[in-house]
């Protein structure tokens, strides 16, 4: 069981949260994808064994999706923070 | 009782009702009081947007509060932050409409939302020395007084469902632990019989 | 009531000898005394066969002391308090208490399975994956024999009436085991202020202290540990918790515990939980977690009277037991040499002490001139005896156990055996902490590097009792000093124990050819089954475990684990560490699902969520039935009606009069800002910018697959101020995909989504007389076609309380929905029905509301089922062109563009024919033949309007299937009908009533 930091919360146990899904960026004209393109953005994730940038949602607290830094190993966390900042392209 | 008026009714209003009929059982660590109709608003805006905060600051009488945890009170009014762009403002009952109105007309040019939700949630209280127990036994949160302490509140899972633990009175100083709960209003009865189960080892007993 | 025969005349410091307790085993009365566990007390009344074992049905006794016991688990309690798999030498005795044997048939004396050999020929290692890999139908052969041999306890039948109870705690410092070393930790940062939770798994405090006489500053190691407990209980910051086991170790610090408060006594106090399961987030541990003392094997050494030599000591030590008149004590290290002294001195005859070790150790010598029988260079080959030991072959063996001279047979009833320690490492392994190996112990301990917490004492192979104190306090003091805490290192204690001396390590003894050695005795893994798991090529170490069971029992392999692998790195020629360990896993030591469970059983666990009419429902032939967690009613139950007559009566109301229908649950979203408009047209597919004030729209949205994933209507209140409402199913992933899209994907939007569904109570009435009860209802409200048009809303007083009318339509009828704070529900509830009476109303549930539904060919979550797009439903026009929504981009990609995707239609059940649930769409009336399936039916009903059982369903191609005559078929249910394809608006499908 996790102790996932809310950028606004803090610490908080792994209950509290539902986990979105890999942080992407939502290509902001999808017509203007090949259908390779787009259905590589629907479809297709890593799955790594180590690092991976995530985000989350604070369902049971403040309603507000951050990103977390998680290593798929460990489960260390190491760094949390609000979309738009810092993120990984 | 007159039937042609239409009258609030809590989803615990048959337990309580059946409470007050009953005395009260002195051998308890947690007595629970219910209060369901309490006024309620939730007021949405942005933390870092100056102009909102200083519109329903002076209508509020009060200065939001920013950090998690933090509460604000005044006689009328009780602020609780809930998010970076989210506020329940508790008030007493029936005062809600008048509240929204204020605030509504107050903030009119501004990015905001006022909601009256007064029906949204109901509030319990639970005090005595062995609440933090109770509550420890399905929050996973840290309510010791020196993490917890008196003055603040957190929206977090409790049992079955999530509620918005405020606490009043942390037992420091002689005080009685004592916490005031916002619970969803459809699972209150199910919140009810978890918080049953949950006491059952300190004595739980239910005051009017 | 017998006599208790081996109780030494004195001593135990454990027992109250002014307490004695009755008991029962296997339904024989016995007595023992207050503090024993049940199988001191078995073995105080020299009962020594308390079980069979798992595959053999081989009688087995006791071997251990603690937690570590792989034999004696037997049934305690009877009835609902039954629980099974309990180790005889961790219960507690109490008053009364029923204990029985596990695994035998018919009788614990007499085992059938044992008598004819039959579980010996049915179970060589491998032997599931031998005999079914071939034909599965053996298994049923097998089955009924094996259930009956095989397997350990029955569970009880009956609910537990006991309560348990959950706990979180959050704590500085968590120290796992109450030994010399956990206490000497706990007194270290317990003194420096740090806050401290330390968990003993016995009764009381001590460890090995109370196994076997030492000295701790001039003091017994028993009267130490007390004196320590009384400081620990002075300090406000300590918390100590005996009869606990830490159960596993998570990530983020997170340790889970349980707490036994009422397995001790016949039955828990008034009130209080019988067990309690803590989750701790501590900032950080010290395991202190000791050792477990290994046997060595030899031919029959699963025989009653075949024990741990510590475990010997210790019952002698704490419960004044002598564990058998005449013992042949067996061992690799000196620790033998102060048992044989103990023992003798309370009386015990030891025939001899067999010391494999090929030199004599000074502890020897000195035992040799005391005229003790020391057999150096020597080990025990066989136990004589098939109940009970009654003697010991022995003979001159090499340092890998291989005989190399003559056997005698030594005369006793007590073997007693030491093949050194292995370090209880699980709490480490648990944390994700490396092993390192230990030539000079043969064993495993944590490796400090990396390790997330520290270990310290027996567990990291301090074997002396002086080390175990000083590392303690040494943890201790780090700790608190990790925690900035001022910490002044209390004074070491000084302490003598015996000494344990070089022991090199011995796992088996060679064994005369047929003979069983157990290396896992309560799997009945032998070192037979390790050669063949090796003959047979398994490398490695996980896979010899899932193989042979070894370590797979109820005890995790305590004792055996590691013997097993060293056999396994033997047989390959290979040093142990290269072999590796298996993994460890939680929990620690078994615990029960209650435990676990706490009592969140039923809506304690899981909430209803209820409407404000919920009572009201409840009180009037509600049947309930649970819709995303709400209770809704499905009809309500009349007396002298069958439910369908009560649903076809609640239909036909809606349809002829008006119906009244709870739909609180539709799941309600409060949109505000300058961009909500904006927003709205980004999330459905067709446009809401364009809508006036004052009206609603039916949306459909997409997800970004393209997909359909929700719908509902969203009226707009102002300009920037819309109600949403979703499906009862998506209200909850609604809020987080629209919350998600504003502050992830669309930051710049100002638009604030405020879930509302808790504040309002709705309720919805419908049917030709609808508007009429409205306009009794809201006086002062225009209810007239043109003030309130289909899509239209007004706000006023209904039934005395404000409301929000919304005028839209599930059922195909004129309806309206009106919205009241939550508090009021139950208030509009009763007016609506006060003033129904007067327009033949009549209250309807979600079954009706189904029904009304399909005879419109609305869908739902049962046609939308995460594979449909719009156009698939028939609903390819909501896509509005000239602007981009979610998902829009998935629409045009070739699979969803492709002919032949399946779409929605209806069907039309032959007179008299009921369509199945669930049915398949075939060309022939046959349910055995192998067809294609042309579509399936996602709802059914029986329609009181239509007279015709009817369906909705999607089909290839279903829009040119009109008029097709097929077979809706149900091979599962074995049922079918003969159906005809029409279009899904079954029901006025120009839908003049609705709007009228």
């Amino acid at each position: 069981m996790m102790l996932i930091p809310c950028p606004w919360c803090g610490p908080r146990d792994e209950t509290e949260f539902v986990y979105g899904e890999a942080a992407l960026e939502r290509p902001a004209d999808p017509h203007a994808l090949s259908d390779q393109e787009w259905t590589d953005y629907l479809y297709f994730r890593d799955n790594p064994k180590g690092e991976h940038t995530e985000r989350w949602f604070h369902r049971a607290g403040c309603h507000h999706w951050f990103t977390v830094e998680r290593n798929t190993v460990t489960h260390v966390i190491s760094a949390a923070y609000p979309p738009g900042k810092a993120e990984k392209s | 009782m007159d039937e042609t008026i239409a009258r609030p009714r809590s989803p615990l209003a048959e337990l309580f009702l059946s409470a007050q009929s009953a005395a009260p059982d002195d051998t308890a660590q947690v007595h629970v009081q219910s209060v369901p109709f309490v006024g309620q608003v939730a007021l949405r805006g942005k933390a870092e947007d100056g102009a909102f905060r200083d519109i329903a600051g002076q209508v509020l009488g009060l200065d939001l509060p920013l950090s998690s945890g933090s509460v604000v009170e005044s006689e009328a009014v009780r602020i609780i932050w809930l998010g970076p762009d989210h506020w329940l403002v508790v008030t007493n009952e029936g005062e809600a409409p008048a509240l929204v109105t204020g605030l509504q007309e107050a903030l009119a040019s501004q990015f905001t939302a006022v909601i009256d939700v007064s029906g949204a949630r109901m509030r319990l209280s639970l005090a005595g020395p062995a609440a933090r127990d109770v509550l420890a036994s399905g929050c996973t949160l840290n309510l010791d007084p020196s993490v917890f302490p008196a003055g603040h509140a957190l929206q977090t899972p409790v049992g079955n469902a999530t509620a918005i633990i405020h606490c009043l009175a942390d037992g420091t100083y002689d005080t009685t632990p004592t916490y005031d709960l916002y619970i969803p209003r459809s699972q209150a009865l199910s919140f009810w019989r978890w918080l049953e189960h949950a006491g059952k080892p300190y004595g739980l007993s239910v005051r009017a | 009531m017998s006599r208790q025969v081996w109780r030494t005349e004195a001593g135990g410091h454990g027992i109250d000898r002014k307490q004695p307790v009755s008991f029962s085993f296997n339904q024989f009365r016995l007595e023992g005394y207050a503090g024993d566990t049940v199988a001191s007390a078995l073995l105080a009344n020299g009962v020594r066969l308390v079980g069979r074992s798992f595959k053999y049905h081989r009688p087995r006794g006791i071997l251990g002391i603690g937690s570590e016991e792989p034999n004696a688990i037997l049934h305690i309690g009877e009835g609902a308090r039954r629980e099974p798999n309990t180790r005889a030498t961790v219960q507690e005795l109490y008053q009364d208490l029923v204990a029985s044997s596990q695994n035998h048939w018919p009788s614990l004396k007499f085992d059938l399975g044992a008598a004819v050999g039959l579980a010996g020929a049915l179970f060589p290692a491998g032997f599931y994956y031998k005999t079914f890999i071939t034909s599965p139908k053996r298994w049923l052969w097998y089955e009924k024999h094996i259930r009956r041999m095989a397997g350990l306890g029955e569970p009880p039948t009956e609910a537990d009436p006991d309560h348990y109870e959950h706990r979180n705690a959050h704590c500085d410092l968590l120290i796992a085991g109450g030994g010399p070393t956990g206490l000497a930790a706990a007194l270290a940062a317990g003194a420096a202020g740090a806050k401290v939770i330390l968990v003993e798994e016995n009764p009381a405090l001590g460890g090995q202290m109370l196994l076997a006489p030492q000295q701790v500053d001039g003091m017994s190691g028993q009267d130490w540990a007390e004196q320590a407990r009384a400081q620990l209980d002075a300090m406000p910051n300590v918390q100590v918790l005996t009869r606990t086991s830490v159960a596993g170790v998570y990530e983020h610090d997170l340790f889970t515990l349980v707490e036994r408060l009422g397995d001790h006594l016949a039955e828990p106090e008034a009130h209080q939980p019988r067990q309690r399961f803590w989750r701790v987030r501590a900032s950080d541990a010290i395991f202190a977690t000791g050792a477990i003392e290994r046997p060595i094997a030899f031919a029959n050494n699963d025989r009653p009277g075949v024990m741990l030599l510590s475990a010997v000591r210790g019952y002698l030590e704490r419960y004044g037991i002598l564990a058998g008149k005449t013992a042949v004590l067996f061992a690799n290290n000196d620790s033998v040499y102060a048992a044989a002294r103990e023992l003798a001195a309370a009386g015990m005859r030891v025939e001899a002490i067999v010391d494999s070790r090929p030199f004599v150790s000074e502890a020897a010598a000195l035992a040799k001139a005391d005229k003790l029988h020391v057999l150096t260079g020597h080990g025990v080959t066989a136990a004589r005896g098939m109940r009970e030991v009654h003697g010991a072959d022995v003979a001159p063996i090499d340092a890998n156990g291989r005989l190399k001279g003559v056997t005698k047979t030594l005369p006793c009833d007590l073997i007693a055996v030491s093949g050194g320690w292995n370090p209880a490492v699980h709490l480490h392994a648990q944390s994700r902490g490396r092993m390192a190996f230990r030539d000079d112990l043969a064993a495993f301990v944590p490796d400090t590097d990396g390790a997330a917490y520290t270990s310290a004492g027996a567990v990291t192979g301090a074997y002396d009792l002086a080390e175990c104190l000083q590392q303690g306090f040494a943890a201790g003091n780090a700790a608190a000093k990790a925690l900035g805490l001022d910490s002044t290192a209390p004074t070491l204690p000084t302490a003598t124990g015996d000494t344990v001396g070089e022991a090199p390590v011995l796992w088996a003894v060679q064994a005369p050819k047929g003979a069983r050695c157990f290396v896992d005795f309560q799997n009945d893994v032998t070192t037979k089954d390790v050669g063949l798991a090796h003959r047979e090529n398994y490398v490695s170490v996980e896979h010899l475990k899932r193989y042979t069971t070894l370590g797979m029992g109820t005890d995790q392999g305590k004792t055996s684990n590691v013997a097993g692998l060293a056999m396994m790195a033997a047989k390959r020629g290979q040093p142990i560490p290269a072999v590796g360990t298996t993994t460890f896993r939680p929990p620690y030591t078994p615990f029960t699902f209650n435990a676990m469970v706490g009592g969140h059983t039923g809506e304690i666990g899981n909430s209803v969520r209820r409407t404000a009419a919920h009572d009201w429902h409840a009180a009037n032939g509600g049947v309930f039935t649970d819709a995303a967690g709400w209770a809704r009613p499905m009809y309500y139950e009349t007396e002298g009606l069958t439910p369908q007559q009560r649903i076809d009566e609640e239909v036909l109301a809606v349809r002829k009069s008006v119906g009244v229908v709870d739909v609180s649950t539709l799941g309600k979203l409060d949109i505000q800002g300058p961009d909500a408009a904006e927003f709205l047209d980004r999330v459905y597919t067709n446009r809401f910018s364009t809508l006036k004030v004052g009206r609603g729209r039916y949306g459909v949205m997409l997800r970004e697959d393209g997909r359909v994933y929700d719908d509902g209507v969203t009226m707009r209140l102002a300009d920037d101020h819309f109600h949403m409402t979703t499906t009862t199913n998506h209200s909850g992933s609604m809020f987080q995909h629209l919350e998600y899209l504003l502050q992830v994907v669309w930051p710049d939007l100002r638009v604030f989504v405020t879930p509302v569904t808790e504040q309002w109570f709705t309720a919805a009435i419908s049917g030709p007389n609808a508007r009429a009860l409205l306009a009794d209802l809201a006086p002062a409200v225009d209810v007239s076609n043109e003030a309130l048009p289909m899509m239209g809303m007004a706000e006023g007083l209904v039934a005395g309380i404000p409301a929000r009318i919304f005028r839209l339509s599930f059922s195909g009828e004129i309806a309206y929905e009106i919205n009241v704070d939550a508090d009021y529900g139950l208030a509009l509830w009763n007016g609506i029905l006060s003033a129904g009476a007067a327009h033949d109303l009549k209250v309807y549930g979600t079954e009706a509301m189904g029904t009304l539904r399909i005879e419109k060919g609305h869908f739902t979550h049962a046609e939308a089922d995460g594979r449909i797009t719009p156009d698939d439903l028939g609903l390819g026009g909501m896509v509005t062109k000239g602007k981009d929504c979610i998902g829009k981009r998935s629409l045009s990609l070739p699979d969803l563009v492709a002919p032949g995707r399946k779409q929605l239609v209806g069907f039309i059940a032959a007179e008299g024919e009921r369509i199945p649930v669930g049915a398949q769409i075939a060309a022939l009336d046959d349910l055995d033949a192998v067809q294609e399936a042309l579509g399936h039916t996602t709802s059914q009903a029986y329609s009181a309007t239509l007279g015709r059982h009817i369906a909705l369903g999607l089909m290839k191609d279903g829009r040119n299937m009109h008029g097709r005559k097929l077979y809706a078929l149900s091979p599962v249910l074995g049922e079918r009908a003969a159906v005809e394809v029409v279009s899904p608006h079954f029901y006025d499908p120009e839908g003049g009533r609705q709007r009228g």
